[in-house]
């Protein structure tokens, strides 16, 4: 009978939430928005009261046989069916707040079913909760409200639902299902197994992280004598003692968490983190408030006012109301708080791991200790600045005060007999820390300050809170740079990841195009001679301007090719992108064939290198430094000593060539220089400015060098700004004026049009007639000066 | 009224003088000073709070530090039955401290005055040579003075707290080291003749440098070996505390009477105190230290301008180029796989620069001899198990501390070698070659000492053979991985401008990144060893080698990644 006035009451709220919702949201889906969250708030309303008026019957399993029901799979399902209950509520609660498609479709998904189980099984969840269904008592009541609205406007979200449009997307995933599923029935039943897992694998592949929020969600939620009731309490075994194995392994949880949250929520878009970090905060909030009923607010000994209680309320209000202030006194004082309560955690060491109040700690620590970094890491609020700082030091002063006076109230009420209990908010009344901390602290704490105010006696530990309060502060100051290393630390490591992944996707793509060749092979074995240039372009970090603007350039072999240009116009950028000293910012380099950013070991194999400021290692003698550079070229022993005599001869080095290169004057180490370089025989020759410093000897030398290695069919690119040497000895030239090679012609071209080198190069570099201008400039100085 | 004028004139015109002097002097100290300290911090307010709040932090840790060690030695009464700072065993501390500090400074002095790279640049600035002179000499003692705040004023104002002196007592030791720091860089500017011609002798004969050297080792060795003679085989503190009390009191005595330079330029730092409240800074004894030291003052400074000067000068204006020696019988070229060729390269330029090998060495030679000493010690001692635990404990402890401290060398060795170093881009071979033959040699020394320190400790905590190994391991994975982290550091930030002015860099970022990793790994390291133990001896090195093994794993991959994403990239 009774049960029937529960069931009526259940079916006209869901009647009624229905018929509202379908009837009057019908016309605007605006209208049926604030329908929903209207519904979202009664049921809200009604869950808070259900659950804040008693404590659930079922709370009390310390093991499946000890449940209100009579079997063990009874209590189980009660169990299960009271902690999905919660999840639910919550889904439901949350869902017209957040505009998440896959949320969306995972609340219908889940709190449908679960809505029509609790109907179903109304007798049986009001056994579990309250233990009494002959009876109509008020929390029953509730129950049977809440469940009425959440069936009501369960059943409405569902209908309203707009499946035309999902079928439609997912048209052609049902098609490949269809022909997977034709596939198999035409297969005997093992492969019919196999294409159903892996049907199931390539989803979950495909979801996983979706999966994993779906489980911290669920989890998140979970009451904190769940793990009790089902394994039983394991009294003799699993004891929380400090620092060992099993507390450890709860620290080490309280740690990966963090990780396993941020690393599945990363990616996700801002409104869907927020609401799973909604999610968790207020999930846990529920499981926490297991300890924390109306009645415990009515009694001032058990306010919420210890530091990581407080964030339990703080975590779930910054994040509705992004109260930015706010956060930051959780970020800076709960974690550290979180964190010290943690390894030293205040519960017996008697304590079960698995017992309800033990569980629920940890919940409550482990919320305190890393929801405030995940809110940071997870882009919900920025990284705090100093003035942030300041303000949530002040928040933590009025925070302390208040516990402060609350502490001395109470106790001295307590010590007169007035109140039945008293308080330690944040451990600064008792001696609880400074026990820990040692005599020290005890003997700081002996100095006290007592005020009498009507009979009652107010004790304070001026110099002991004052430390206790300071040394707080100087530890948020101090864990913010703790905080702002890992967060560097974390973010280093992302881009590192996201760069390698680039990098491999580069060589992946290299790999299609060798098209099955070997990758030490030429891209373009035609180009085997051949130094190109592609829409080279360059940028350099922090600067607007391109110090190289899409550069063309195609040298051949047998070339001495000079390459011109005033200071800065970029000669020396193209030339140490070529070898391999800085990467390119657009375009493509060939050598000899090989792609310089994807085949870089094989193309700098081709060159040989002189800088335009030698840099040797100069404790080490000629000899050395030569047979140390042919071993990276992996030159043969044969034809090492066969260049080095030759070139050792050449450049006059014979007396010097096994001395330390300290003692080698400008000259010698450019010489050096140029011997690292042609070493291994290169097919490219590369000199940056290599004349400076030479005595006219070794110019000539040199000069006789690259004309013979232009001769043998190699060719030598190089860049200089003394115009004779070029004149003389380069077959092609190249001006690059501000980044843009402005002018590509054959020594004999220039000489055919009249002009010598240097008046061409003075004409391209500052414009037209500029050598004749300046002659007249001359001429009408001149005159002047004769008038 | 004539003379009154003239007086006024020689006096506005001394100070004219003055005013121009400071002028020209000032961005010629400054300059200098920008280089040897780290001022970048003044471009933002933000950074310019951190700083005073670190420094002050840092300040405060130290002298705490010291008043807890004071308060601990009071309380043990391990030097005097009276509860108070036994003055002669302060005067050992400070004596040790003040020696550390004149060496160093004397170093400091000798490297800046001689051996900077930037005095042939100051020389080319339109100053008198003996302005750059002087403001060398003032860099010096500015330069000293701050690292004299940092580490010795903690040492006079911890002893205050414990001894619980006035105020006045404070403010005195802050006027007591100026002068200290006067008296260091006057006597050290003076000795940084014979040092700097002592330093050009060896740097030019090269076996007399590796007699000298061979020879002090040998000393530290023989020095090392017979005091461990000296421990007695059995030492049991309770039973003997009348006898070793009353020895230590001898040594004290002793100590003190040898030492009484110290002594007394100590008792005019420090001050007279009678009771806590009545302090007197000088009296008859004090008034004739500080004359005296007012006079060395004076005299080394004038000293140092008429010598040094003209010294410093013609080194300044040394030519760069070194002295060339024909070389008729040529070696032969040799070949030799790439990796082996760049670490046999950077083990010649390492061999061939004697501080660096030097320093690495020493730290190698003296771990497992510390080891050994501190195992002697504890090994006479009846202890319990707690304190055999604390015994391997303090062993891992001192052994990862000292050779990870080794690899600071290798957190500034990359940015030492310039471009050089930059030109390994040009070479065809993985980035990882060249840079890894760099560590090679470095490796391989402290390898080797980690090794002879594992057999140390295991003899004497009578580990079997497959615990010694697994310890050994460890530590070589952690001293590896920590290896990998400073080359890693230098490499991705690298610091070539501070070594372009000066040749040397005071504080290089990366060397003090490399140290306080150094100082947390080897700490949690032994504290992990430690908290296993107390659970578990016979299990602690296999969860040891393993958790070693995922972090040597992980800094590999980590080094290797990096570096080759930093050279494709930069």
């Amino acid at each position: 009978m009774t049960l029937g006035i529960y069931y009526g009451i259940s079916l006209i709220f869901a009647v009624l939430v229905f018929l509202l919702g379908f009837f009057i949201g019908k016309k605007q889906s605006k209208i049926l928005n604030v329908l929903c969250k209207g519904f979202s708030l009664v049921l809200a309303l009604f869950f808070a009261m259900r659950y804040m008026l008693g404590d659930d019957l079922i709370s009390e399993t310390f093991a499946l046989a000890d449940g209100p029901f009579e079997t063990n799979i009874q209590n189980f399902f009660g169990i299960i069916l009271v902690w999905f209950t919660y999840v639910s509520n919550l889904l439901l609660i949350l869902y017209p707040f957040f505009d998440v498609k896959k949320l969306k479709i995972f609340t219908k998904v889940f709190a449908f079913p679960i809505t029509i189980l609790n109907i179903c099984f109304l007798g049986f969840h009001f056994t579990a909760i309250t233990g009494n269904i002959s009876s109509v008592i008020i929390r029953n009541m509730f129950f049977a409200m809440e469940m009425g609205v959440a069936l009501g406007y369960a059943i409405l979200i569902v209908v309203k639902t707009d499946f035309k449009n999902i079928f439609k997307k997912h048209e052609k995933i049902s098609q490949d299902k269809n022909e997977i599923l034709k596939k198999y029935q035409k297969n005997n039943f093992w492969n019919k197994v196999a294409n159903v897992l892996s049907i199931v694998w390539k989803f979950c592949k495909k979801h996983w992280f979706d999966l994993f929020a779906v489980l911290v969600i669920i989890f998140s939620v979970m009451p904190s004598y769940t793990i009790q009731a089902i394994f039983g309490h394991a009294e003799q075994i699993y004891k929380a003692k400090d620092f060992e194995i099993s507390h450890r392994i709860i620290l080490y949880i309280g740690f990966i968490l963090p990780f396993i949250v941020h690393y599945t929520l990363r990616k996700k878009e801002y409104s869907e983190k927020k609401f799973y970090l909604m999610f968790i905060c207020l999930g846990t909030l529920i499981t926490y408030s297991f300890t924390k009923k109306l009645d415990a607010f009515l009694d001032p000994t058990s306010w919420p006012l210890h530091l990581c209680n407080t964030a339990m309320y703080i975590m779930p209000i910054v994040l509705i109301f992004n109260m930015k202030r706010f956060f930051y006194f959780t970020y800076f004082i709960n974690v550290i708080g979180a964190f010290f309560a943690m390894i030293m955690p205040n519960y017996g060491a008697k304590e079960n791991i698995f017992s309800g109040s033990l569980v629920n700690f940890y919940i409550n620590h482990y919320i305190a200790f890393f929801m405030p970094l995940l809110f940071v890491s997870l882009g919900m609020f920025q990284k705090p600045r100093f003035k942030q700082f300041v303000y949530s030091m002040l928040g933590f002063l009025a925070y302390f005060v208040l516990v402060l006076v609350v502490n001395a109230v109470f106790t001295g009420m307590f010590e007169a007999g007035i109140a039945s209990q008293s308080t330690d908010y944040f451990f600064i009344n008792s001696d609880f820390i400074a026990d820990k901390l040692g005599r020290w602290a005890t003997d700081t704490r002996n100095i006290k300050a007592i005020i009498e105010v009507n009979g009652i006696k107010l004790t304070f530990y001026p110099l002991y809170q004052t430390l206790f309060f300071f040394v707080y502060v100087a530890l948020g100051f101090g864990i913010w740079f703790v905080y702002e290393y890992c967060y560097t630390m974390f973010a280093n490591l992302n881009d590192m990841f996201e760069r390698n992944r680039k990098v491999k996707l580069d060589e992946l793509a290299l790999l299609s195009k060798m098209n099955g060749r070997s990758l030490n092979e030429p891209m373009n074995p035609e180009n085997d001679y051949k130094l190109i240039l592609r829409d080279f372009t360059k940028r350099y970090s922090g600067s607007e301007v391109l110090a190289v603007d899409h550069a063309n350039l195609e040298v051949n072999g047998g070339e001495v090719f000079g390459f011109l240009g005033p200071n800065g116009a970029g000669k020396s950028t193209i030339i140490k992108t070529v070898v391999g000293i800085q990467p390119l910012t657009e375009g493509e380099v060939e050598v000899c064939g090989y792609d310089i950013n994807t085949q870089p070991i094989e193309a700098k194999r081709c060159i040989g290198f002189v800088p335009d400021h030698y840099a040797l290692y100069e404790k080490l003698t000629g000899r050395e430094y030569i047979n140390y550079i042919a071993d990276l070229y992996n030159v043969s022993l044969e034809d090492r000593n066969q260049r080095i005599d030759k070139y050792v001869k050449r450049f006059e080095l014979e007396g010097a060539f096994d001395n330390q290169m300290k003692t080698y004057s400008h000259g010698m180490k450019q010489k050096i220089a140029i011997m690292a370089a042609l070493v291994h025989d290169p097919k490219v020759w590369i000199l940056d400015e290599p004349l400076t410093g030479l005595d006219p000897n070794s110019i000539y030398q040199v000069k006789e060098c690259m004309k013979e290695r232009a001769k043998e069919g190699n060719i030598v690119f190089f860049s200089s700004h003394i115009i004779d040497v070029v004149e003389k000895i380069c077959n092609r030239i190249a001006i690059i004026k501000k980044g843009h090679i402005i002018c590509t012609k054959t020594v004999k071209e220039i000489e055919e049009s009249g002009t010598s080198l240097e008046d061409f190069y003075m004409d391209i570099i500052n414009g037209p007639d500029y050598i004749k201008n300046l002659e007249e400039e001359q001429k009408e100085e001149q005159n002047k000066e004769e008038k | 009224m004539e003379k009154v004028a003239e007086k006024q004139n020689f006096i506005k015109k001394f100070f004219k003088t003055i005013l121009k002097w400071f002028a020209v002097i000032r961005p010629l100290v400054l300059m200098q000073l920008k280089d040897k300290i780290d001022f970048s911090f003044l471009k933002s307010k933000k950074n310019t709070i951190f700083k005073i709040v670190f420094s002050l932090l840092l300040f405060v840790a130290i002298t705490a530090a010291v008043y807890l060690v004071f308060k601990l030695i009071v309380g043990l009464g391990l030097f005097s039955f009276v509860s108070t700072v036994n003055f002669r065993m302060y005067l050992i501390v400070m004596t040790l401290l003040m020696l550390l500090s004149f060496i160093s400074c004397l170093t400091n002095v000798t490297k800046t005055l001689y051996f900077a790279k930037d005095n042939p640049v100051l020389l080319t600035f339109p100053v008198k040579n003996s302005t750059t002179f002087t403001s060398k000499m003032i860099v010096c003692l500015i330069y000293e003075f701050i690292k004299n705040i940092t580490y010795i004023l903690p040492f006079f104002w911890g002893y205050g707290l414990v001894m619980k002196l006035s105020f006045t007592f404070f403010l005195w030791t802050i006027l007591s080291l100026i002068l200290f720091t006067l008296l260091c860089v006057s006597i050290s500017g003076f000795l940084s003749i014979p040092t700097m011609a002592i330093v050009i002798v060896l740097k030019k004969v090269k076996w007399l440098e590796v007699i000298v050297v061979a020879g002090v080792l040998g000393a530290l060795i023989y020095g090392v070996i017979f005091a461990i003679g000296m421990i007695p085989e059995d030492i049991n503190l309770i039973r003997d505390w009348g006898r070793i009390y009353w020895s230590i009191q001898d040594f004290l005595a002793d100590f003190a009477s040898k030492t009484f330079i110290f002594n007394m330029l100590l008792q005019l730092f420090t001050g007279m105190f009678y009771g806590s409240n009545n302090f007197k800074p000088f009296n008859h004894d004090n008034l004739f230290t500080f004359l005296s030291c007012a006079l060395i003052i004076i005299g080394c400074f004038v000293l140092v301008y008429l010598l040094s000067s003209k010294l410093f000068l013609r080194m300044a204006s040394n030519p760069f180029e070194y002295k060339k020696k024909d070389i008729k019988k040529f070696k032969k070229n040799r070949r030799y796989f790439p990796f082996l060729s760049a670490s046999q390269k950077s083990a010649l330029v390492s061999l061939r620069s004697a501080n660096v090998i030097y320093s690495v060495l020493a730290v190698a030679i003296i771990t497992p001899i510390a080891i050994f000493l501190q195992n002697k010690i504890i090994g006479a001692m009846d202890t319990r198990i707690l304190g055999n635990f604390l015994g391997i404990t303090f062993n891992i402890l001192i052994v990862l501390l000292m050779v990870l401290s080794s690899n600071v060398i290798i957190a500034s060795t990359f940015s030492k070698e310039g471009n050089a170093g930059y030109l390994n881009k040009v070479n065809p071979v993985p980035y990882r070659v060249p840079l890894s033959g760099k560590v090679m040699l470095n490796a391989l020394i402290c390898v080797g000492s980690i090794i002879a320190s594992t057999v140390v400790i295991s003899t004497f905590a009578k580990f079997d053979a497959l615990q010694s190994i697994l310890l050994g391991f460890s530590m070589i994975f952690i001293y590896v991985a920590h290896l990998l982290w400073s080359a890693e550091i230098d490499i991705m930030n690298p610091q070539n401008r501070l070594y372009q002015t000066s040749g040397d860099a005071q504080k290089n970022p990366n060397e003090t990144k490399s140290t306080i990793i150094a100082f947390i790994m080897s700490i949690l390291f032994a504290f992990v060893a430690f908290f296993l133990m107390s659970e578990n001896i016979k299990v602690v090195f296999v969860k040891l080698f393993f958790v070693t093994l995922i972090i040597l794993v992980v800094r590999i991959y980590l080094y290797l990644t990096r570096i080759r994403l930093y050279y494709k990239e930069k």
